[in-house]
């Protein structure tokens, strides 16, 4: 009998591992292999609403492909945040003081991925595995539902309504309705070939309260090389340097 | 004239007493609110990293994982670490950055790796009760002959 049970054991377990890697996580809707531009800057001002606790932070930020971002936020700190790769450098240049902060996983950029799913129906949901499920027109708005092609693999579901073309909004949830965040994009302005928009409106519900986040750029501009002093950061020697690891 | 030096006297002295409170008391809070503002921060970020994990980090997930790869799926949820949200912390103070990196780490690897040693445990518990139930009928059907 054990002859039989060990080998069917082991076969369970390796079948039933395989989708469990990638199941319950949610995709990235705004990742991309290739992004639309070579280098991207522009102004910014955040501002954050957790349960009616608001504060805002505005700064400068330059971003080449995905790969490296130099932010310097003027209020309401002085803050310079470099991120490439695996490291993410926070520096107080009052306060001659840095932190360098390494993960084992590529750290996410801020703002600039908002950005991208903005382009996300030039770009399209097939990329991140998932299928359309339906959609409806009307009038000049397009409602499309995005799910997972595998029934098993159930990972919520994604509706984006576009607008001339153009994504306004895009909602998740997750398949136990525990969490939904709704992406709005407004002010839809050219920057060079692309049309950006220059305020992002990002709310997500969950049973913990209610976190919305608003992002307003200016003077986006695409393509323009990244002066020096941003693609070659160094930390003067006399700062503080603090390891620490996520 | 005693009587009137002493009224006098308490009155300045009184007077002293208000016009110090209402220099001192201002900057007294003022430089409590600045000695306690970090650790507020601290605390706020603390707040803000566990309910960042939370979200982040499917506890059901490894909880399965636990289930099927017993023991590895414990060892993998200590390992294995997930993609840093460094959008939280654009424009936050340095201690706010500090606390917020060893909170959010600290919830990352806690759900991870409760979920997955329950996850173990179920699973364990599962297989030996499956060995039983087999070696019972193996048992009765041996008996039988």
């Amino acid at each position: 009998m054990k002859r039989f049970v060990r080998p069917i054991h082991k076969a369970a377990v390796f079948l039933l591992i395989i989708p469990l890697w990638s199941w319950g996580q949610t995709p990235d809707f705004t990742a991309v292999a290739s992004p639309p531009y070579q280098t991207l800057q522009g102004n910014f001002q955040k501002v954050n609403d957790r349960d009616g606790q608001v504060d805002s932070s505005s700064g400068i930020f330059f971003v080449k492909k995905m790969d490296y971002m130099y932010l310097e936020v003027t209020h309401p700190i002085h803050q310079i945040m470099v991120i490439e790769g695996n490291v993410t450098l926070v520096y107080y240049p009052e306060r001659k003081l840095a932190y360098r902060i390494t993960s084992k996983n590529p750290a996410m950029l801020p703002f600039v991925p908002k950005l991208i799913a903005a382009l996300r129906s030039e770009i399209g949901f097939d990329n991140l595995g998932l299928k359309l499920e339906k959609q409806e027109l009307l009038g000049d708005t397009l409602i499309s539902y995005w799910i997972s092609p595998d029934p098993e693999k159930n990972i919520g579901r994604y509706q984006m309504i576009q607008v001339n073309d153009q994504p306004v909004q895009i909602f998740y949830t997750t398949p136990d309705s525990l969490f939904a965040s709704k992406l709005v994009f407004q002010n839809y302005r050219p920057v060079g070939d692309l049309i950006l928009p220059h305020k992002i409106v990002s709310e997500s519900v969950s049973t913990r309260g209610v976190t919305i986040e608003k992002v307003y750029f200016s003077q986006l501009k695409k393509d323009v090389p990244l002066p020096t002093r941003v693609v070659r950061f160094d930390l003067p020697d006399d700062v503080a340097v603090e390891e620490k690891e996520w | 004239m005693g009587k009137r030096l002493g009224y006098r006297v308490f009155v300045g002295a009184l007077t002293l007493v208000l016009a110090l409170s209402l220099l001192v008391m201002p900057l007294a809070s003022d430089l409590v609110a600045a000695n306690a503002l970090p650790q507020a921060d601290a605390q706020q970020a603390c707040v803000d990293a566990e309910a960042q994990a939370t979200q982040d980090i499917n506890g059901t997930t490894w909880f399965l994982i636990g289930c099927i790869i017993g023991v590895w799926g414990y060892i993998v949820a200590i390992a294995l670490e997930s993609n840093p949200p460094s959008a939280a912390l654009v424009g936050q103070s340095p201690e706010y950055v500090a606390a917020y990196t060893d909170c959010y780490k600290r919830k990352a690897k806690e759900i991870k790796s409760k979920n997955a040693l329950y996850g173990c445990l179920a699973g364990t518990g599962a297989t030996c009760l499956l060995y039983f139930l087999l070696f019972a009928a193996a048992s009765g059907a041996e008996s039988t002959y």
